[in-house]
């Protein structure tokens, strides 16, 4: 930890400027408003208009999320053609892309403006435990594709950012209530400080609570109690301007949830998870050009109520230096380096709590090229050295040597990127991504016996010698705004492969057995490619009504995967089927939306110390909507509704969804 | 004499294609995106802001495109922000006026040979030059270049940016089409 902080000084120190503070906002509204369309930095760390990203980029914007009635992110997220949602429980789920579909998912890195609310322990995403209020996102950012080159490790399949108003250039006051079935009720409020146009200061506050699905569950599935939804977070953030070329960044913000979850065993487990965050930044605007620091903490502490007991802590510290600027009128640069640290340990161990600790040090950069006025080119490399270290005492009997788990390796993720506008309304986009897959701290570095019960333990190790999994993807894109129907139509297809995927076994033994029981540790178990495409007619009439109607196809292949505890092959729907439309009149908004998905086959373990098996899912549909009416120019009310066609429906391996519906009074100030 | 119209005709057509941007009677979509690039200057725009039209008066077209500006502007057209527009029509023989001024509309019309002496006055006067004609924004007499249709394109020059000692947030600057030397 000292040695963190002493080189996170460092950067600073290098960087000129001697306070730590955090990434600013672009005034995304008002450039918005002059280009006349969403402007973002997720695809080469530097502003693009939408139009112009060498990416596969879907841009959800606030009123996209408010006309979807959801209060939660990934149920909207599942109107983007390519992403798959699978849902758990009444408030627990993952969201796969392209087909790779599996409960604590590895292979989507996820931000809130830029920070990193992806856990590193198992690798995955709480999205019932985002400090984030719904009514408070400008706008969600789904970048489809490795693009690890720019943000790292596990944005392999791709990257979601989640953008807030800004509390500098946006002023957002919100509050919201809602009640619904499933005895649900949310609040979220959020308000901003404005301190005369020398910065502003932003708190938000909200949480949920709910009745758990009460679907029909094998016996002896979810040990111990049911945990019923709930969460709560409070967030604050500021941007204070120094000077014209000086901008300070702050953010804070607490979180704490409790669910039922499928864990990367496939088993459904009740869990409780609370996390803390801090970060400071600035952004400077130099002759030399945007010089940005982002440095933030994530802490983790996890709580698995069953029978293991299982109580996780983790830690991330990142630090990032970056500058951007210009050569020549064509050419925009943006240099980078990185330093991250985490480590991960069990608490509930009666020995010395082993404590896996990862350093990583990343230099990289973008290079945008403006070829002509119609073409340009777009190549991202980072590269990465990460230092790996086991503290603490092991088990008895440990598998891999305390100074096994000393290891460096090595790193290299690039993406390259062509985009031919070849009228003012045609688009052509052929990139080609390689992102890097870290292996989870989990994979790497745990090291515990667990008690799963019934007399079953499994001495569990983390596997040193892991290699990273790469992942390398090919897309050819293309895109035609259509004015006769006031609507741009989107194709994208692609060819992506898999190497060195990471998972433990199947079958318990099958590594043999220990002092303690089973042995059990991950290993690099095989290679995976998939294919498919996506097309999407979006548009909207002045009239009042809009649409989006889109067809995906995602095909997964796995070579070498049977006998691993990994199953990509099926674990999504092939072919999807999606369909949103709406119609706005005075004050009346109306809002439906159906979705058809094929048939899938996911891992399940169906009680803890049996071992996961493929269960069939057959294909569904599923509909809802949302019915609002603005009260007045500040206060809105929405009935919403979600799965209406079924009490009861399956849609994956886990419980069946029930029908829901919510209530919503909203005031925007 | 036939091949002689033809080749006048053939070289005309030449100048028009390289010269690139037909002239074109500024109209309130230019007007509205000129204005949307004001809150993304660095220093803010004080309220009411203060606008010189410039043209030229031995240029009827360019006098009648600066009298069309100040009637969309008499109109009621503010800029982001609620603030609201003081405009005043300029001749290029009268460019002291632009002291005090924050913005200079130059009108379509106006002869190229204008924009050395149109830029000059306006840096010395610290006023950010908006036209539609991005000859002007090339050759770094006009700071930005709008152009509305059929996709939003602002050209901006550093150059003449810096002589008036005018800055934009860098984000803008990165998403602007920089143009002139550099």
């Amino acid at each position: 930890m000292r040695k963190s902080l002493l080189i996170i000084s460092g950067i600073v120190a290098l960087s000129g400027y001697s306070a730590p503070a955090r990434a600013q906002a672009v005034d995304y509204g008002s450039l918005e408003s002059l280009f006349g369309e969403p402007i973002t930095t997720s695809a080469t760390g530097t502003p693009q208009r939408a139009s112009d990203v060498a990416a596969d980029m879907t841009i959800i914007t606030a009123d996209e999320i408010r006309r979807s009635g959801s209060r939660s992110i990934p149920e909207i997220l599942s109107r983007v053609p390519g992403l798959d949602i699978l849902q758990e429980g009444a408030n627990t789920w993952d969201v796969g892309v392209r087909g790779y579909q599996q409960p604590y998912q590895p292979r989507l890195l996820v931000l809130i403006d830029g920070r990193q609310v992806f856990i590193d322990d198992y690798s995955r995403m709480n999205w019932d435990n985002l400090p984030v209020n719904i009514d408070d996102i400008r706008q969600i950012e789904v970048v489809k594709g490795a693009s690890s080159a720019l943000f790292g490790s596990n944005a392999t399949g791709g990257v979601i950012n989640i953008i807030t108003y800004s509390p500098l250039y946006d002023k957002d006051n919100t509050v919201s209530a809602s009640i619904g079935t499933q005895n649900e009720v949310t609040g979220d409020a959020t308000t901003t400080f404005g301190l005369d146009g020398h910065g502003g200061v932003k708190f938000s506050a909200g949480g949920l609570a709910m009745d758990e699905f009460d679907t029909a569950r094998p016996s002896g599935e979810v040990p111990g109690e049911i945990k019923h939804p709930y969460h709560r977070y409070a967030a604050q953030s500021s941007v204070f301007k120094v000077n014209n070329d000086l901008q300070i960044n702050t953010e804070a913000n607490y979180t704490d949830k409790s669910g039922n979850e499928a864990d990367f065993v496939y088993g459904l487990v009740p869990i409780q998870m609370t996390s803390y965050s801090a970060g400071a930044g600035f952004n400077w605007q130099t002759p030399y050009g945007l010089i940005r620091n982002n440095n933030y903490i994530n802490h983790y502490y996890l709580d698995m109520t069953y029978a293991p007991n299982i109580t996780d802590a983790n830690t991330l510290i990142v630090s990032q230096l970056e500058d951007q600027f210009r050569v020549g009128a064509d050419n925009t640069f943006r240099a980078m380096l990185e330093y991250r640290h985490k480590d991960f340990k069990s608490n509930n161990m009666p020995y010395q709590y082993p404590q896996f600790a990862e350093d990583s040090y990343a230099i990289g950069g973008t290079w945008l090229w403006q070829i002509t006025d119609k073409l340009s080119m777009t190549n991202a490399l980072r590269l990465e050295r990460n230092d790996t270290a086991m503290n603490g005492t092991l088990v008895a009997d440990s598998y891999f040597p305390k100074n096994a788990y000393g290891q460096t390796y090595n790193t290299v993720s690039a993406n390259a990127g062509l985009v031919y506008k070849m009228t003012n309304l045609d688009t052509l986009r052929a990139t080609y991504g390689r992102g890097v897959q870290d292996p989870s701290e989990i994979e790497n570095g745990y090291n515990n016996v667990l008690n799963l019960g019934g007399g079953v333990k499994v001495n569990t190790f983390g596997n040193p010698n892991l290699k990273p999994t790469v992942v390398e993807d090919y897309e050819l894109g293309y895109d035609r705004k259509v004015p006769s129907i006031f609507s741009k139509l989107k194709f994208s297809t692609y060819y992506e492969i898999n190497h060195d995927l990471i998972a433990y076994p199947t079958v318990l033994g099958s590594e043999g057995t220990g002092a303690n029981g089973y042995l059990s540790y991950p290993t690099n178990v095989g290679d995976s490619q998939g294919w498919g495409g996506e097309i999407e007619i979006k548009g909207k009439h002045p009239s009042g009504f809009h649409w989006d109607a889109s067809y995906s196809l995602a095909e997964v292949r796995d070579s070498g995967l049977a006998a691993a505890g990994l199953h990509y092959s099926g674990s999504a729907p092939e072919h999807h089927f999606r369909l949103w439309g709406g119609y706005t009149t005075g004050p009346w908004e109306f809002d439906a939306h159906g979705q058809y998905a094929t048939s899938t086959d996911m891992l399940r373990t169906v009680s803890i110390g049996s071992n996961p098996t493929l269960v069939a899912t057959a294909g569904y549909f599923t509909m809802g909507g949302r019915i609002g009416y603005k009260v007045s120019d500040h206060v809105t009310v929405a009935a919403s509704f979600f799965n209406v066609t079924q009490d009861h429906l399956t849609t994956s391996a886990y419980p069946a969804i029930e029908r829901q519906a919510l209530l919503t009074l909203t005031g925007k100030f | 004499m036939k091949k002689a119209q033809i080749l006048s005709a053939a070289g005309l057509l030449c100048l028009a294609l390289l010269t690139g941007y037909p002239a074109q009677a500024t109209d309130r979509f230019d007007l509205a995106v000129a204005l949307k690039t004001l809150p993304l200057l660095t220093n803010k725009m004080t309220n009411p802001a203060k606008v010189a039209i410039v043209y030229d008066s031995a240029s009827p077209e360019s006098k009648a495109d600066a009298e069309s500006i100040q009637s969309i502007i008499d109109g009621g057209l503010e800029a982001p922000g609620n603030i609201k527009l003081v405009a005043s029509m300029v001749d290029v023989a009268e460019l002291t006026k632009l002291n005090g001024k924050q913005i200079a509309f130059l009108a379509d019309g106006i002869p190229s040979a204008d924009d050395r002496r149109i830029g000059n006055g306006a840096s010395a006067a610290g006023v950010l030059t908006i036209c539609t004609n991005i000859d002007c924004v090339k050759t770094d007499d006009c700071i930005l270049g709008v152009v509305s249709k059929p996709r939003v394109e602002v050209y901006y020059s550093p150059a003449a940016a810096g002589r008036a000692r005018i800055s934009f947030v860098s984000a803008f600057t990165m998403l602007a089409k920089q143009v002139g030397s550099m």
